[in-house]
């Protein structure tokens, strides 16, 4: 239970950043999944679900009109189930537990987004509604004005909180049931789902350089990599 | 002001979008700009407004002096200061959506992956801070440049050096994607070379890429495949297996 609040904690922060804040990149998976690693003591296996959640979201950044399901559910998620499946069972196939992680780390973040949608809808609303009566004076003026900045930034904490620490605990124990009763079939299943999601990663990369007119820079360098690691 | 604007974002809203956090910013700085305590400035400030967040600075910034210049009597009347916010906020706001959203944010999450594949989690700390110390400077550059150069931010901004900066961002991002794509290509590579037939993993690593393409240019997410696919291979093991 100590770890899920931990884990509601830090995707409440990291929603802050995300939504209210300067966007430091924490929120995104891989960079998220470095804290939770070191927060629960597993970093290599939250580090490599955090990757994956990543290159599935890296091509929609918010000014391509798109946003991410939820990307901070996602990531701490994904990689909050991959390091507390790892320490509960660590004999299990670490790429199994990455493959369950992620995926529920994505569900996650599908189910979060539409979890939060109401709130946050009901929260702008709030905001647009407002009135500020103008025989207010300056002071009292200024100190609404903060009050709401402040109570809004509490309300994105909250509501994000409570949604990671709701589906950050059906994760954990979905996952654990899962790498369980996982039968070879599974693993297989997982292992060609692993490959596959690096190609997503693949599509992604293309679709979110292809655009730029250095496109030829993102070949050149493509091509110069691969041939380089074939020879190493 | 500079921490204000930090959470300006955290007030978004669709009717005025940034306007609460923009009033909000300016609540310290109010008691000298309207020294007869009036809530005027707060007021006029709370109209509609929208902008790159990290480009908000500049425009606080070069709003402060215009309300400055005002009370010092000079010929500086509310309508230019709104005609002010509203003929950078709209190109100011493209900039650095180009900027910041499209390539240094691009550049240090490709950069990230790198480093996440390769398992070093000192190189993510690294990129992590090299980012935020890039945009909390700029952030705080802007208020005083803003301060600064008042209505020749009009001038400023329109000019070609804007453009040679994102020139390079966008060189230097599409060449570490590049980079990224290749060690994913590699990955990928050895991954259906060690599965149980080769041949059929590549055309399905393919058709994966060609997929997601398809469907990111149609503004399908990704996670969609992703997560339709897990089902789709535990079955197909199943049946294979």
């Amino acid at each position: 239970m100590v770890w899920f609040v931990a884990l509601a904690l830090v995707g409440g922060a990291l929603a802050v950043d995300h939504r209210a804040g300067w966007q430091g990149l924490l929120a995104h998976p891989v960079f998220a999944s470095v804290l939770v690693g070191a927060i629960l003591g597993e970093m290599n296996a939250a580090l490599s679900a955090g990757l994956l959640v990543e290159l599935v979201y890296l091509s929609i950044l918010p000014m391509r009109g798109g946003r991410p399901a939820d990307p901070v559910t996602s990531g701490v998620v994904g990689s909050g189930t991959a390091a507390l499946l790892a320490r509960q069972s660590p004999g299990a196939d670490p790429a199994v537990v990455c493959a369950i992680s992620v995926f529920l780390g994505l569900a996650g973040g599908e189910l979060g987004a539409r979890l939060t949608a109401p709130f946050f809808a009901l929260h702008n609303r709030f905001l647009g509604s407002l009135e500020f009566p103008p025989d207010l004076d300056r002071r009292g003026l200024a100190r609404r004005l903060s009050l709401v900045h402040l109570g809004s930034v509490v309300f994105i904490f909250a509501v994000e909180g409570l949604t990671v620490l709701l589906l950050g605990a059906a994760a954990f124990y979905a996952g654990s049931a899962v790498t369980r009763i996982a039968e070879s079939a599974f693993v297989l299943g997982a292992a060609y789902w692993s490959a596959l999601v690096l190609a997503i990663g693949v599509g992604s990369i293309v679709h979110l350089f292809w655009q730029h007119r250095f496109r030829h820079w993102l070949a050149a360098l493509a091509g110069l990599v691969v041939i380089l690691l074939w020879i190493v | 002001m500079f921490l204000r604007l930090l959470f300006l974002q955290g007030v978004l809203n669709r009717r005025g979008m940034q306007n609460l956090g923009l009033a909000d910013a300016l609540g310290p700085v109010s008691a000298k700009l309207d020294p007869d305590g009036s809530n005027s400035l707060l007021l006029r400030h709370l109209s509609f407004f929208n902008c790159n967040p990290n480009f908000v600075p500049l425009i606080a910034g070069g709003i402060l002096k215009l309300e400055q210049e005002k009370n010092a009597g000079k010929p500086v009347t509310d309508e230019d200061i709104e005609r002010f916010k509203k003929a950078l906020a709209g190109p100011v706001a493209a900039m650095g959506d180009m900027l910041f959203m499209g390539n240094l944010k691009a550049l240090a999450l490709t950069f990230g992956c790198l480093f996440a594949i390769h398992k070093l989690p000192i190189g993510l700390v690294a990129v992590f801070l090299l980012y935020n110390f890039t945009v909390l400077s700029c952030r705080l550059w802007g208020i005083f440049y803003g301060f600064a150069k008042g209505w020749e931010l009009v001038t400023v901004l329109s000019g070609p050096r804007f453009r040679k900066i994102l020139s390079v961002a966008e060189g230097a991002s599409a060449g570490t994607g590049g980079a990224l794509l290749g060690v994913l290509l590699h990955r990928v590579a050895e991954d259906s070379r060690a599965l149980a037939a080769p041949g059929i993993a590549t055309g399905a690593i393919v058709a994966t890429a060609a997929v997601t393409l398809y469907t990111l240019k149609r503004d399908v997410p990704a996670s969609w495949i992703a997560i339709i696919l897990l089902p789709t291979c535990v079955f197909i093991a199943l049946l294979t297996g």
